[in-house]
């Protein structure tokens, strides 16, 4: 069959439907049909997963049938696999009813997984670890053999993750082993779509030179709509979490058939679960809640639920973010800052995403700053305006559990892998001594070969192949893969026996058997601890209770939005101000009198005294990685003047020094302590550097299998090799300080933690600016909720709010 | 590197950010838990905590013997980890190069032979001198003084932002005199502060009065 001929099935089979086949669709298959590799630009409920599923079942329609696997279609996120299987198989239904579709992940049953090693199906559906499992399978070159095409969807989430390097490291493979393979990328819209092509197919590489970049290039309308408050508070601060205009929520969940409220963090989460349902009963039977922390057939049952049209509201996190095509969603509403452009317009695409339909999206702003994030966001939406992901280079720890993964299967030969991970854009830059440092690693755990060492991990059979024959240690390898790196979590469940979630372990540890608290939507009683597991009962409806509450990483305002907010900010001082800016005309009033809402040529610094001791502010707006970096930067500089120690606090619009004894403001601004000079060298000598690396430590730790860490609740009798990472970074740190994944945990936190360019860059836009500096008699609105912050790390919510009661209701005086 | 004094039950002793506890009256250096072995016996694993560690044990047990001169060292049990590797060698020829009374009171992890060392080493369950009773497990039932190991005590600062940082400490509550573990690569388990009578924290190559 020629082109043609395919083409005009594929044209009726749509017709069928009642579809037709958009532009983009038709580029597709046809680049795919001529062989060819590429990225497809395309956000959710577009088609594009028919932009790829139809010429896969096309070439296997044009082809001599062969048994085994045809081809991959890689999801981050198990919950999008079954969307993805549904359509597939709605068109091998009357196309090639004898090809079967299979989901290998996590969440595969044993019997499955069997019968899936049995025979492999021929289209398979699976995640980014699910596919690194296999490669730590005997034999796996055999699976991958008749496969031609792979598809990794989302691509732009794993870019700029750990598990982005996975994929690359598992593609250099694959193109070896079945050297006629088509990879093809699904990305949204990101600020550098042409380097993720090139991540996605090696730099330079003829995969590259061989393949193409479509965009869907769809119009999808996007309405921002902030939801303001009747009356505007002075002094905003961040406690209330929205919850103050549940009441202007509740009306548009009932004129909406479904709403997802999309909150920041996990405790927002189930904060705002619990209150609808207490203020709101009505919606008691169709309201369910979803985060990463719950079970996982809870999950599961919400995302049926939604595609079922049975829930008339889910209050959730970044856990439904994916695109799963949930047509029914009609109203998203977004609870906070959600940090970045790209997110938030992927978030604003997920109601009514039909293609064509404009999506509405509705801001709530947690406070009153936040409402120039609102400003900011509807700019942002009409240009679409979004962030780079930037790709990561030189992950030794992945590298170091990808070789470890070969060893575990058929071994590996080091010249051969060693050019497939040269070619990969992560590891391009690797040298040779660093590979023989990895592979030193792996087989002697040390650089340099020590009398009477014990040292077994890898090792160099008679072939010259790199292998781990030690079953045990293969076992612990496979577990390893793919585990989820976090705080240590227990899994809860009901003393009579299912599973609710997991919780981080240090929430769980400030309990006393009989403490109540709420997780899961659900009021529970601790009844014990057991065995790493949280027993509980339900507790007393009653019963005042605690949150559950997660570490978890805050996002960080990306640069793009810092920048948008900047401008955002600035215009409050001209007369074109937006609807949200106009709302916060009374906090911009009060923060004038004793300061100033800065222009794009001023950089505004905050002196004044309260009891808690003399505070020093400062408003870059550039996020509060920067922002954390930006302080400790500064209290380390400052302490060069005089001996003095600073406690430090930041938010993404600015940061804090606070000290009980007084400093002079002038001296920092005569010794130009705001310089951009010998960043690098102070951020390294001030104390927090080390504490960020030695957090970045543990991820790293885990992945390379120094620590080893099994899933949660599962009975692995490896306590005798518990080790812990902070233990680690100390002994690296004291005896090999040249070890390369010590040494990562430090460039991470430059890099990608402490972002040490924007930083530069920001101190370098500081410099043109004037710095009016501001000496206050009482704290500011701006500096409202950097300094409330603080509080809620000493007070109970209930004290907290009174306090700030208290304080607003002094500094009003006035 | 700084010390501090304290005062127990009229006993005077040292304590020095190494870990030890050096008894001035007996003359007498305590340590507990040095666990040696432990990291050989993760690397037999596969987990490579760098070998040149082990020797850290040994010069950090010279350092704090140089410094106190001792007439007598009591290790307070788990001086070894567990099944015999190569760092137990080098221990007996330690043992041998020092050339001191050195007690062992044994813990749970002293599981291997000691016919080794039998010429060096006196090993016992228990050791009381006076009012004071040398054990590694705390002892609930003492009237005096009883110091012990065991536990590998910390306790958690908090900072600003969440930070929390766990320092391991020498505790004393209850009648018990907790050391804290010597072992360059060993775990901690948190105590609360508040229901100690006194505590001493170690950071960097101080030893800090908490309470």
């Amino acid at each position: 069959m020629n082109r043609g001929e395919l083409f005009e099935i594929a044209e009726k089979w749509f017709g069928e439907q009642g579809w037709k086949a958009f532009p983009f669709q038709k580029q597709t298959w046809t680049a795919f049909l001529q062989g060819k590799h590429g990225l497809l630009n395309a956000p959710t409920g577009s088609g594009k997963t028919y932009a790829l599923w139809f010429p896969i079942i096309l070439h296997i329609m044009q082809r001599k049938k062969e048994p085994g696997l045809k081809a991959i279609w890689i999801t981050p996120l198990r919950a999008l696999s079954v969307e993805i299987k549904q359509a597939a198989e709605r068109v091998l239904k009357d196309l090639q009813p004898d090809i079967n579709v299979g989901i290998r992940s996590g969440d595969t049953s044993s019997s499955e997984r069997a019968r899936q090693k049995d025979k492999m199906p021929d289209l398979l559906i699976t995640t980014p670890e699910s596919l690194q499992l296999l490669l730590a399978s005997k034999g796996y070159d055999k699976t991958f053999r008749h496969c031609f095409a792979i598809v990794i969807d989302e691509w732009h989430e794993l870019l700029g993750t750990k598990r982005g390097v996975q994929i690359e490291l598992a593609l250099s493979r694959l193109k070896s082993l079945s050297p006629a393979i088509r990879i093809w990328g699904i990305s949204a819209t990101i600020g550098n779509l042409q380097q993720a092509r090139e991540v996605l197919l090696g730099p330079e590489s003829e995969a590259l030179e061989k393949s193409v970049l479509i965009k869907a290039n769809l119009e999808k309308k996007i309405k921002v709509l902030s939801i303001l408050p009747d009356k505007m508070e002075s002094y905003p601060w961040r406690g209330h979490m929205g919850l103050h205009l549940i009441d202007e929520v509740a009306p548009i969940i009932r004129r909406s058939k479904t709403t997802l409220i999309f909150t920041n963090v996990r405790s927002a989460c189930e904060i705002w679960f619990q209150r609808l349902l207490e203020k709101y009963p009505e919606f008691a039977g169709e309201m369910a809640m979803h985060h990463g922390s719950i079970e996982k057939e809870t999950r599961l049952w919400v995302e049926q639920a939604i595609r079922d049209e049975q829930l008339k509201v889910v209050v959730c996190t970044s856990s439904l973010d994916l695109g799963v095509d949930f047509a029914p969603v009609e109203t998203i509403i977004q609870v906070g800052g959600p940090k970045g452009v790209a997110r938030f317009l992927q978030r604003a695409g997920r109601s009514k995403h039909r293609p064509g339909e404009e999506s509405v999206i509705y801001f709530l702003a947690t406070h009153a700053i936040e409402l120039i994030e609102a400003s900011a966001l509807k700019k942002a939406a009409k240009n679409t305006v979004v962030e780079d992901r930037v790709p990561y280079l030189n992950a030794w720890d992945v590298l170091v559990q990808y070789l470890g993964t070969l060893a575990v299967s058929d071994g590996f030969l080091p010249e051969e892998i060693y050019r497939e991970v040269k070619q990969t854009f992560c590891y391009q830059a690797m040298s040779a001594d660093n590979w023989q440092w990895v592979l030193n690693f792996l087989v002697y755990g040390s650089q340099s070969l020590q009398a009477y060492d014990e040292y077994k991990k890898v090792i160099i059979d008679e072939n010259g192949r790199y292998r781990i024959t030690d079953r045990r240690m293969a076992m612990h390898h496979r577990m390893q893969i793919g585990t989820i790196v976090g705080d240590a979590v227990m899994r809860v469940k009901y003393v009579g026996g299912s599973y609710l979630g997991t919780i981080e372990e240090w929430f769980i540890t400030k309990l006393q058997p009989g403490d109540a608290f709420v997780f899961a939507g659900k009021k529970l009683e601790l009844y014990k601890i057991k065995n790493m597991e949280v027993l509980v009962r339900k507790a007393d409806a009653s019963r005042p209770v605690r949150h559950a509450a997660w570490m978890g990483g805050r996002l960080t305002l990306s640069a793009q939005m810092s920048e948008l907010m900047r401008s955002e900010l600035y215009s409050a001082n001209t007369g074109s101000m937006t609807e949200e800016l106009r709302a916060l005309r009374p906090v911009f009033e009060r923060q004038r009198r004793e300061s100033i809402v800065p222009s794009d040529t001023q950089f505004l610094i905050e002196t004044f005294k309260t009891r808690e001791g003399y505070h020093a502010l400062f408003y870059p707006f550039e996020g509060r990685y920067v922002h954390e970096a930006l302080a400790s930067l500064l209290a380390f500089r400052i302490s060069l003047l005089q001996p003095i120690t600073f406690s430090l606090a930041y938010n993404d619009y600015g940061f804090e020094l606070l000290s009980d004894k007084p400093f002079d403001m002038q001296q920092v601004l005569d010794n130009d302590l705001l310089s951009a000079q010998h960043v690098h060298d102070d951020l390294q000598r001030s104390l927090n550097a080390t504490e960020m690396a030695r957090r970045k430590f543990r991820d790293i730790s885990v992945i390379s299998g120094l620590v080893f860490s099994g899933y949660p609740g599962q009975m692995v009798k490896t306590k005798h090799l518990q080790g812990s990472a902070q233990l680690l970074f100390e002994v690296f740190r004291e005896y090999e300080p040249d070890n390369l994944l010590f040494l990562q945990a430090y460039r991470e936190t430059f890099e990608h933690q402490l972002e040490e360019g924007r930083l530069i860059q920001a101190l370098g836009r500081i410099s043109n600016q004037e710095i009016v500096w501001r000496a206050c008699e009482k704290p500011t609105p701006f500096s409202f909720p950097i300094i409330t912050d603080r509080l809620r790390e000493k007070l109970s919510s209930e004290s907290l709010a009174d306090r700030i009661k208290r304080m607003t209701a002094a500094y009003m005086k006035e | 590197m700084s010390t501090q004094k304290t005062s127990i039950l009229g006993q005077d002793f040292e304590l020095h950010p190494c870990g030890a506890v050096y008894w001035v009256t007996q003359k007498m250096l305590l340590i507990a838990d040095v666990h040696l072995g432990k990291v050989s016996h993760f690397r037999k694993y596969g987990i490579a905590i760098p070998p040149e560690s082990i020797a850290g044990n040994f010069e950090k047990l010279n350092q704090v013997i140089a410094n106190y001169d001792p007439e007598v060292i009591c290790f307070l049990g788990d001086l070894f980890h567990s099944e015999s590797n190569h760092e137990f060698k080098m221990f007996a020829q330690w043992l041998c190069d020092l050339n001191r009374r050195v007690v062992l009171v044994i813990g749970n992890h002293d599981t291997a032979g000691y016919d080794d060392y039998c010429d060096y080493l006196e090993v016992m369950p228990s050791w009381q001198i006076g009012e004071v009773l040398l054990t590694h497990h705390p002892q609930t039932d003492c009237d005096n003084l009883n110091i012990c190991g065991h536990i590998h005590p910390c306790i958690l600062l908090r900072g600003t932002g969440r930070q929390a940082l766990r320092l391991p400490c020498f505790y004393y509550a209850d009648n018990q005199f907790v050391l804290p573990a010597f072992g360059l690569f060993t775990g901690m388990y948190e105590m609360p502060i508040d229901r100690a009578t006194r505590v001493f924290a170690i950071a960097d190559k101080e030893v800090v009065v908490i309470s």
